[in-house]
């Protein structure tokens, strides 16, 4: 059971974060197109904007994922310290699913909110609004499956959490 | 109102991860407003929809890259041959290493946790004392988000329709004032012969090819800064930049960096943008619904209890800051705080530079302040040392820090004189 568990909790973790390393890629290859197209064609390309904000939504869905089996969503730890190594993990499971209320509430707003806007499109690349709009839904779908599974299968943080840049501090 | 901060507060105290507990004292504000939830999806979307905020996860890419190339032993070494020759010499190197990793980082806390692994073990062999050594560290950390390129001034810039090169300018000078107060300390230190001599320098070899290294590790914030002043590009346009130029150091001139170290700094580099974005997101949702409850009109007259004193409202903020900041996360109050403050500072005519400055400066000072000070964590786990010895040496520094801060609120040409110099 707990060994099933962890597979598919890593599973989970890992396909997501490997998603958002390559949505960072792609971000990155259309924000120095950006630049370079200004410059060497002299056409500025509007849609390249467009698809980096919505690629980031995706990223920050799925990577928020893998963020919760790597333990690096920022907390205060004081609770889990005090009920020492045996039972850390489970006091972080039960942290975490206080916080899947907020993915409760987000899944069941934002799936209504996206197929509002399916007939929309974004004005300079075309994109149907749905596509982006849909990030919401599917990782807090996905946060929700992660968290439930962290009761069995625990956290796995990554070794060398030292070097940790710790976002935007 | 209450009922929004005792959810939060509640929430963030128990350990739910920050993000989350400001996103459900949203949901609640939401609920006490009697507004429908559904908002809460859309502010949440539309409030990480932003080409400023793109800018971060650029930042963040590039000093993940320049680390796993292995720049930061670089840079200590270049900070410690410059000051062989001085008293206290190492500590000194510990401060100027801080200023130079704040232009390629912009995070306190990966300067604390990148060069306090080094100093923390290095300076008790010359003899100072480990708690002495730790504190260091700390206290210069907070130069990192201060000196551009700067996550918070993005995040600021962002949050108040500020333009990014101006908070990038306005910090140069806080930035080095900060360095210079715990130089200060040092120095005081240094009088009463209470810290050691550096080591004899070693043999001269090498030296041209640090000091190049040194250069080309420094062109990196002038590159991405004076691209921004002469408007080639935009912030978000200058992270890019700043990534390909990481790349390019860490991949040809410093080949410390392989394809596997390459994909693991993406990835780092991936996630902690996944959590900063969510935070954002949630905070958009909180800062939405404390509005809707009109904490702008009780702020607004607040604030013009201070009509006469502009001076003494900006002691109050930072004042206000420094409490929030020990803590809230950092890029939470900003994101929650800054578009409150910033209407009232405008109406008493303070520069919203200046303004801008205080809150960050006092902000990153909560970060090195219990109970929840992030660096204070870290560095307390990265040296294996003890919280009490620990604050006990970063007294000092910390009341030389808080001089530092009530000369940025008194004079506002700290702030403002080289944004204005530049880009006028």
């Amino acid at each position: 059971m707990r060994a099933i568990a962890l597979m598919i909790a890593r599973a989970l973790a890992r396909t997501t974060e490997i998603l958002a390393t390559l949505i960072m890629i792609v971000v990155t290859a259309l924000n120095l197109t950006q630049v370079g197209g200004r410059y060497l064609f002299n056409t500025g390309f509007s849609w390249t904007e467009e698809y980096m904000r919505y690629l980031m939504i995706w990223l920050m869905m799925l990577g928020s994922v893998a963020c919760i089996f790597r333990a690096e969503h920022m907390g205060i730890e004081a609770l889990e310290h005090l009920a020492g190594p045996r039972f850390a993990p489970l006091v972080k499971s039960a942290v975490y699913s206080i916080a899947a209320i907020f993915c409760v509430v987000l899944l069941v707003y934002s799936w209504p909110q996206a197929l509002r806007n399916a007939s929309q499109v974004a004005p300079a690349s075309g994109i149907p609004m749905i596509y982006p709009y849909l990030a919401l839904p599917v990782g807090a779908a996905l946060m929700l499956v992660q968290i439930a599974l962290s009761w069995v299968a625990g956290f796995e943080p990554e070794h060398d959490d030292l070097s940790d840049t710790g976002g935007s501090a | 109102m209450i009922w929004v901060a005792l959810t939060g507060l509640g929430l963030l105290f128990i350990g739910v991860p920050v993000a989350f507990a400001i996103g459900l004292a949203g949901l609640v504000g939401i609920l006490v407003a009697d507004v429908p939830l559904s908002i809460a999806a859309t502010r949440m979307f539309t409030g990480v929809d932003s080409f400023v905020f793109l800018a971060v996860p650029f930042y963040i890419l590039a000093a993940e890259i320049m680390n796993q190339g292995g720049i930061t032993t670089r840079l200590i070494s270049i900070a410690q041959q410059a000051t062989r020759w001085l008293r206290g010499g190492t500590a000194y190197a510990n401060i100027g290493a801080s200023v130079l990793f704040s232009g390629i980082s912009g995070s306190a806390v990966a300067d604390a946790a990148a060069l306090g692994r080094v100093f923390i073990s290095e300076m008790p062999k010359e003899g100072y004392t480990r708690p002495y050594a730790a504190a260091l560290t700390v206290a210069s950390s907070i130069i990192g988000p201060i000196i551009p390129p700067s996550g918070l001034a993005i995040l600021i810039a962002a949050v108040s329709g500020q333009s990014v090169i101006n908070l990038f300018l306005g910090g140069v000078v806080p930035g080095l004032l900060i360095g210079l107060a715990c130089a200060g300390i040092v120095f005081i230190d240094a009088l009463r012969k209470r810290v050691p001599m550096p080591r004899p320098a070693h043999t001269g070899d090498g030296t041209v090819r640090m000091i190049m290294e040194g250069v080309a590790v420094a062109t990196l914030p002038l590159i991405i800064v004076g691209g921004m002043v002469v408007g080639a590009y935009t912030a978000t346009e200058g992270g890019g930049i700043a990534v390909a130029y990481a790349l390019v150091l860490s991949l040809f001139v410093f080949r410390g960096l392989d394809m596997a170290g390459l994909w693991r700094a993406i990835m780092k580099a991936a996630r902690i943008s996944a959590s900063v974005y969510l935070l954002v997101a949630a905070s958009s949702i909180l800062s939405y619904a404390l509005n809707l409850l009109g904490i702008a009109s009780w702020i607004s007259s607040a604030a013009e209890m201070f009509a006469d004193s502009p001076v003494l409202f900006l002691f109050a903020v930072a004042f206000l800051m420094l409490i929030l900041g020990t803590f809230l996360d950092i890029g939470a109050a900003i994101l929650i705080f800054v578009p409150l403050l910033m209407p009232a500072v405008r109406e008493l005519g303070i520069d919203p530079v200046q303004a801008s400055m205080v809150v960050m400066i006092t902000l990153a000072i909560g970060l090195v302040t219990p109970p929840v000070g992030v660096v204070l964590f870290v560095v307390m786990r990265v040296g294996r040392i003890g919280m009490y010895p620990l604050m006990r040496a970063l007294m000092p520094f910390l009341l030389a820090e808080l001089a530092a801060v009530a000369l940025l609120c008194l004079v506002p040409e700290f702030s403002t004189w080289l944004p204005e110099k530049l880009n006028p």
